[in-house]
């Protein structure tokens, strides 16, 4: 009863000094919402990126020579194709192309028609065929850039000997797909291999699916396959493998490219923490020891007046945490990251062309509530002590 | 024995200046149970002082304070939160909690003293009806005037229902009538046999005093006389 009471106490002592609590709220603010957003943005990407890796391939083979990636040769999909414990090999050209007049950078993707992954639904129009014409899917941040809709014709933006073609757009992904789809160019095996003018058979890498638990033994089986004949004059081309599990143990050092912000933002919490600690002791200090004394005069323990303090602080940290959160929220969902956005990723503008991804987990929330606590509860409790350990004559003064 | 008794008590207050200044030498006094006992003397001789010091409000540089035989001085924080809760104070300024709302400011007390929260909120309301300020119940402290602060600080003491009552100049601020009734309640609790210190020049307040001790530059001048008013 006395414990609820005092608790009671503590609330309203929020509203009791309403301008220290409003700037202590605030500077919690300034300190969680750029942390918790950040976070968020980089937790959703990382996320994303984890969930295309787990829906991609089991293996990655590439070419290796001189210990440069190089294409794979024709002959390469046969001879893993027919190692034990493969059931699908795709291959696939993955380059980098540049279009429009602004050079405006692009990741062209080819695979065959028929192993277009699931993630194809996501495109509006039609998937791309082979022939005459190269029939392209186009990104969102790619297609607004360059103001590109469904049958779109695209002039010739590369060279080549075999000479260049026109370019039809025939789908772009929906607004709503991930990521990494912003720049990228979507088109068949054969249109792909035209525009890079490779051989036909040629693949940058192969996408290898094995039965349950083989795994390492056919990434296994594939670098001890005998090196691919020597067609460029240049040596022989080794089989090079990474495995799901090395793309998803490299995805979060990948996405934190970032880390100097997060270590940026540490500097400025601590910065702007003292302040807050400043404020929380100082703001009207003078006012918090007199009514202080004045309680301890008239009865009050050392212990109630503490844990008044400190149910006073867990009130204005909750408040300061949830706000952050709910903000974080709308700034990420509501304003899509604005300003944050291009800060967290490389590439992206002030006001990001597509949805950006994101995860408010619980576990930023909680932390950012014990930083707030760690803040605004010392400075709190520690003026309170002090108060209350002065004879209440000494501190109503 | 009596109930609270000092012995060479002395309160020093040194200035940031290095000038030392004496607000209390060599009291020694006596309070009986169940007496008024009235401290006088000049502005500036120590009144305040002496009456915090018996309140357990601050501490004596030499020199002891009892209540019933036991030394303040020697008590820890819980203790003296204890001895406090059996006191009541009146301070010269009031020393109202200033957002806080009357009603608020007289049950804050209520609190540590394990009074319920109805029965707090309904001593309040009877206390405040009896000053006539019930239709201040929700007004700040801080908005008040001299007076009506005075009178809610004279109900916060009496709210804990205190053996004790310590009152520095509790008539200050009042217009004679109200003075005259604060001055009845302060009868009715002498009658209910308990103990009141209280410092005043008011010539209604000097008139209830069972005890009177003067001050005269932190000294007792003269040593201690039965009242000549006594009218209990
Ligand atoms: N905290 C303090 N620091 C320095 N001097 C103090 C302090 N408190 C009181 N004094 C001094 O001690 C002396 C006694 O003060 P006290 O308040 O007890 O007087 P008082 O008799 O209550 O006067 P008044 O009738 O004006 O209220 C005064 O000279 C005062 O200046
Ligand atoms: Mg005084």
């Amino acid at each position: 009863m006395l414990f609820l009471d005092i608790v009671h106490t503590g609330l309203a002592s929020v509203l009791l000094h309403r301008l220290r609590s409003l700037v202590c709220v605030l500077a919690l603010l300034a300190i969680l919402l750029p942390y918790l957003t950040a976070l968020g943005l980089s937790r959703g990407l990382e996320a994303e990126a984890e969930s295309s890796a787990r829906l991609g391939a089991d293996l990655y083979v590439a070419g290796n020579q001189f210990g440069r990636m190089v294409p794979l040769p024709p002959d390469a999909e046969a001879r893993v194709k027919q190692l034990e414990g493969v059931t699908r090999v795709v291959p696939r050209v993955v380059g980098e192309v540049f279009l429009g007049k602004d050079h405006q950078r692009a990741v062209l993707l080819g695979l065959p028609p028929s192993q277009f992954p699931a993630w194809s639904s996501t495109v509006e129009g039609e998937l791309p065929r082979s022939g005459s014409v190269n029939e392209l899917v186009i990104g969102t941040t790619l297609a607004q850039r360059l103001n590109l809709k469904i049958g779109s014709m695209i002039p010739p933006f590369y060279q080549n000997e075999q000479g260049e073609r026109l370019s039809r757009v025939v789908g772009l992904f929906k607004a709503n797909a991930p990521l990494w789809q912003a720049n990228l160019i979507l088109t068949t095996l054969d249109t792909a291999q035209a525009i890079f003018a490779q051989p036909a058979g040629v693949a940058t890498d192969l996408l290898v699916w094995c039965r349950p638990g083989y795994e390492e033994a056919v990434a296994r089986s594939i670098t001890w396959l005998p090196s691919l004949g020597d067609q460029t004059g240049r040596g022989p081309v080794r089989f090079q493998v990474t495995t799901r599990q090395d793309l998803l143990v490299l995805l979060p050092q990948g996405l934190m490219h970032r880390e100097g912000l997060f270590n940026l933002h540490f500097v400025l919490v601590f910065i702007i923490g003292i302040l807050v600690f400043l404020v929380v002791s100082g703001l009207g200090l003078g006012e918090r020891r007199r009514e202080i004394a004045i309680l301890k005069a008239m009865g009050w323990q050392t212990d109630q007046l503490l844990l008044r303090g400190v149910v006073e602080s867990v009130a204005l940290s909750l408040m300061g945490a949830c706000l952050a959160f709910l903000l974080a929220w709308v700034w990420l969902r509501l304003l899509n990251g604005y300003g944050i956005a291009g800060v967290v990723l490389a590439g992206v503008g002030v006001m990001p062309d597509f949805q950006v991804p994101f995860r408010l987990a619980p576990i930023p929330l909680l932390l950012g509530f014990v930083l707030a606590f760690v803040i605004v509860g010392t400075g709190t409790v520690y003026s309170s002590w002090r108060a209350a350990i002065a004879p209440p004559r000494d501190a109503m003064r | 024995m009596a109930l609270l008794d000092t012995h060479a008590l002395c309160k020093e207050y040194r200035l940031s200046s290095g000038i030392l200044i004496r607000a209390l030498e060599e009291v020694s006094l006596a309070v009986e149970r169940g007496s008024i006992t009235l401290l006088t003397g000049p502005s500036g001789s120590g009144k305040t002082t002496l009456l915090a010091l018996l309140g357990a409000l601050d501490r004596p540089t030499r020199g002891t304070v009892r209540l019933e035989g036991v030394e303040l001085t020697r008590c820890s924080d819980v203790e003296l939160a204890r001895v406090r809760r059996r006191m009541g104070f009146v301070f010269q300024d009031y020393a109202l909690i200033p957002n806080l709302t009357a009603e608020e400011n007289i049950t804050y007390p209520l609190i540590p003293r394990r009074v319920p929260p109805a029965e707090r909120r309904q001593r309040a309301l009877e206390l405040l009806q009896r000053f006539g300020m019930e239709n201040r119940l929700r007004v700040r402290a801080g908005s008040l005037s001299g007076g009506e602060q005075q009178r809610v600080a004279v109900a916060r003491a009496l709210a804990g229902d205190p053996d004790v009552l310590l009152a520095d100049e509790p008539t200050s601020s009042l217009d004679a009538e109200t003075a005259d009734f604060v001055c009845a309640v302060f009868q009715e609790f002498h009658h209910a046999g308990k103990t009141a210190i209280l410092v005043s020049h008011d010539p209604r307040v000097v008139a209830l005093a069972t005890a009177v001790y003067s001050l005269r530059n932190g000294q007792l001048v003269p040593p201690p006389t039965a009242a000549p008013t006594a009218s209990a």
